[in-house]
């Protein structure tokens, strides 16, 4: 009677299903290991409609990603973004409650978070359950009215020094720049700075074609990486859509700039040659977003989107190992 | 006894024993370069929004001129990034160019470009990218990889800018095999052991911080791959024995990397050191030869500084303290680690990687390779690859350094140059070329998975939103 006999595979086959399997046992140590850090939520940005935080209007976000994700139990919510300086982040107040009830799961107060412009809420374990709707909705704490937050603004590198100056190192005392602005009630701004000494500016804020500003104030800016000048005022109302222009008088020179590194110098090198006069522009259409927010809830597990085209990179990066091992097989 | 043989479908298909090695080169470039196109979401690739929206233009028609002066008027009402389309372009009309960037734009909102990118702003499509990253764009770079790319979309076409973008790509794809084969070819010629040959392509196809450049819409890839061609040709000049030709070649070959990308300069100095490695049969006059090779150095130098200039490159310095500014930035730590860091590999626009401390663990690879390079010197042999190659990698990273800004890509026109070195290291340990070859390789192979699955699949793919 014939008896069957198996052979060994071929190596390239044989490293194949051994890289295959090695993938994908990476693939799932790598999710196990995401879920352990914070789940992004930024899929979801948070969209201010006014210049502040209100009573009557606190700001309210589902936490969709909880939904989908299973239980979970939800540590600590961090609120990146820009806000003023004053007042301080314990006048925000978070709570969490399930869509369609009136008392909150758990509520945290703020507190300045790890980098400049962050607020961070401690809620303690708190047990989200699957398939429920929950909501983080923002407001003024105890006894306060209200809470001024500004929207960033991205400055274009070539209103700033370097691209302003005669050279790279020159950075200038004054600064002038056109704006559109997004907000509804406009109270204030958040210039990115590079790494410098501590300064101090007044700003003077004026509508189109107006010489007369309409607001206008000092604000300080402290030294370090990382530094943002941060301007508030009394809220402009009805701006959403206007052009204003923002004027800078810093004590000492400043720069002002956004973006990834380097991007200042590029600007200014793409704008010099024929145009050598573009420099003293000033520059209009700037556009406010909503405020740059991201929430961010520690916990969880990201569920995250894979469609054919992901597991089959996961298969070729299987295939690729077998073929590298094989080619070098080559050798003898 | 009846042999039932392992199911062969796979096995046939896939073994050929008789395989050329620059084949199985070509092979792994190309599975990489899949692994990259597959799981490199659309527009991740960096400044791609700005290169695509230059072949773009070509696509349909329009060619780049030098590009004039640009009102004030158009300064104050338009985005920057419109306003040097338009210098670059006299053909476009203003509402053509700003169409096309409000379609870029929103296709980068589809692709959930904001939530890849850790610095960009967190806005919904602006009507311009410019709202996304104020006053980049491509329009200063010289146009040659542009050119190509625009004629390979027009033969392509595709009805969306995401369509039109991933067959742009495959071109990528294309100089991407290209630039590993050449550098096998390069390492065949200087170092003759296949096993050296192998472990230079193969080490080109595996590193992550290249194979990226398979997937991305940017000069960046050509620019790789003429440096790998020029170093093939230099390698050929003294070892062929047709070395005129080469040497022709190589200047066609220098020309086009000037017109592609200013970190290519250091291949302008390529003719003068192909002129110094003629062969003796071939000189005629050895200082002849020298000569032939400055001049014509110093005549492409000539051409490329006034095309770049031309240009507005915002490579060149504005001036000597700006030229001195940005070296001692690109001296400084951050720019070193930044520097290393890309090497090892990022996405997300450079904002997502492994943490510090696993890239420095990697980096210290370089540390181990430069042992086995050193214990290679006193080798008769290898001393005119090995300076060569040393002194292309050391000029490559004196002009990253120049720049300001530590960024591979910056550096990978002198990949060639690195792979041989590479090469040459692995000979110089112990154990012999094919084993140490065999165990780089599996490393390197071991580590382009590492990356594909930790950084690449895991890191740029989303939160659920809904």
């Amino acid at each position: 009677m014939a008896r069957r006999v198996f052979v060994r595979p071929p190596p390239l086959v044989r490293d194949f299903a051994i890289a295959l399997v090695v993938v994908l046992l990476l693939a799932w140590v790598a999710e196990w290991a995401a879920a352990r850090t914070w789940v992004d939520v930024r899929t979801q940005p948070l969209e201010f409609t006014s210049g502040a935080l209100t009573v009557a209007t606190p700001l309210t976000q589902e936490i969709s990603v909880v939904e989908r994700a299973g239980a979970h139990e939800l540590a600590r919510i961090e609120l990146a973004g820009h806000w003023f300086d004053r007042p301080a982040p314990e006048a925000v107040l978070a709570q969490i409650f399930e869509v369609g009830t009136t008392a909150p799961l758990s509520k945290a107060t703020g507190r300045a978070g790890a980098s400049v412009g962050t607020i961070d809420f401690e809620f303690g374990r708190l047990e989200l359950l699957p398939k429920r709707a929950y909501e983080l909705r923002l407001s003024p704490g105890e006894h306060i009215e209200r809470v001024p937050f500004a929207p960033l603004v991205r400055v274009r590198a070539r209103l700033g020094a370097r691209a302003a100056a005669e050279t790279d190192t020159e950075p200038r005392l004054r600064h002038e720049f056109d704006i559109v602005c997004a907000s509804d009630e406009w109270s204030g701004f958040v210039l990115p700075m590079p790494a410098g000494a501590a300064n101090s500016a007044r700003f003077a804020v004026r509508g189109a074609d107006e010489q007369a500003p309409l607001r206008s104030g000092t604000f300080a800016v402290a030294a370090g990486l990382g530094r943002h000048a941060f301007a508030a005022f009394d809220p402009l109302p009805d701006s959403r859509g206007r052009r204003y222009s923002i004027e800078l008088g810093f004590d000492q020179p400043a720069a002002l700039w956004s973006g990834r590194r380097g991007i200042a110098h590029a600007q200014l090198h793409g704008t010099r040659g024929p145009s050598p006069n573009l420099r003293a522009l000033r520059r209009a259409g700037t556009e406010f977003g909503p405020l740059d927010l991201v929430l961010r809830a520690e916990g969880g597990s990201p569920t995250r989107p894979r469609g054919v085209r992901e597991w089959v990179g996961l298969v070729l990066l299987a295939l690729l190992f077998a073929c590298a091992l094989a080619a070098t097989r080559r050798i003898g | 006894m009846a042999r039932l043989a392992f199911p062969p479908v796979l096995g046939q298909a896939l073994i050929v024993k008789e395989r050329s090695a620059w084949a199985w080169v070509a092979l792994v470039a190309l599975l990489h370069g899949l692994c990259w196109h597959a799981l490199l979401p659309a527009w991740q690739g960096e400044d791609e929004p700005w290169h695509y929206e230059f072949a773009e233009l070509v696509s349909r028609g329009h060619l780049p001129s030098g590009g004039g002066d640009v009102r004030a008027e158009d300064f104050e009402r338009n985005p920057q990034a419109l306003c040097e389309i338009l210098r670059r372009f006299p053909t476009v009309e203003r509402a053509e160019a700003a169409e096309l960037q409000r379609d870029i734009a929103a296709s980068m909102d589809r692709a959930r470009w904001t939530e890849r990118v850790d610095f960009a702003p967190r806005i919904a499509a602006p009507s311009s990218y410019d709202g996304y990253a104020p006053g980049y764009n491509a329009a200063n770079q010289p146009p040659l990889a542009y050119l190509l790319t625009g004629a390979w979309i027009a033969m392509l076409g595709g009805p969306t800018p995401e369509a039109r973008l991933a067959r742009a790509r495959v071109l990528s794809l294309v100089w991407f095999i290209g630039t590993c084969i050449a550098i096998y070819a390069a390492a065949r010629a200087w170092l003759e052991l296949e096993a050296s040959a192998l472990a230079a392509g193969l080490s080109a196809a595996l590193l992550p911080a290249h194979a990226r450049a398979a997937a991305c819409v940017t000069n960046d890839t050509l620019a790789v791959l003429l440096g790998a061609l020029a170093c093939l040709c230099v390698a050929r000049v003294a070892t062929s024995a047709r070395p005129r030709t080469w040497f022709a070649v190589l200047l066609a070959v220098v020309a086009a990397g000037a017109a592609t990308k200013t970190t290519t300069a250091i291949w302008l100095l390529a003719p003068a050191v192909a002129g110094a490695f003629m062969p003796a049969a071939a000189r005629g006059a050895r200082v002849t030869w020298i000569a032939l090779g400055l001049g014509a150095s110093a005549a492409l130098g000539a051409l490329a500084f006034g095309l770049w200039a031309s240009h507005h490159s915002p490579a060149l310095p504005a001036s000597l303290d700006a030229a001195a500014g940005r070296l001692e930035r690109g001296l400084g730590g951050a720019s070193w680690l930044d520097l290393g860091s890309t090497l090892v590999g990022r996405t997300g626009w450079n904002t997502r990687g492994f943490p510090r401390a696993v890239e420095l663990t990697l980096l210290a690879s370089i540390l181990v390779l430069a042992v086995g390079f050193v214990r290679t010197l006193p080798w008769r042999e290898n001393r005119a690859p090995a300076l060569f190659c040393a002194v292309a990698v050391a000029a490559q990273v004196l002009l990253v350094a120049s720049r300001g800004v530590g960024s591979a890509r910056y550096l990978m026109p002198a990949l060639a140059p690195m792979c041989v070195l590479v090469a040459l290291a692995l000979r110089g340990w112990p154990g012999g070329t094919r084993v140490t070859t065999r165990l780089w390789v599996g490393a390197l192979a071991g580590y382009a998975v590492l990356f594909g699955v930790w950084v690449l699949w895991s890191g740029q793919w989303l939160v659920v939103s809904s």
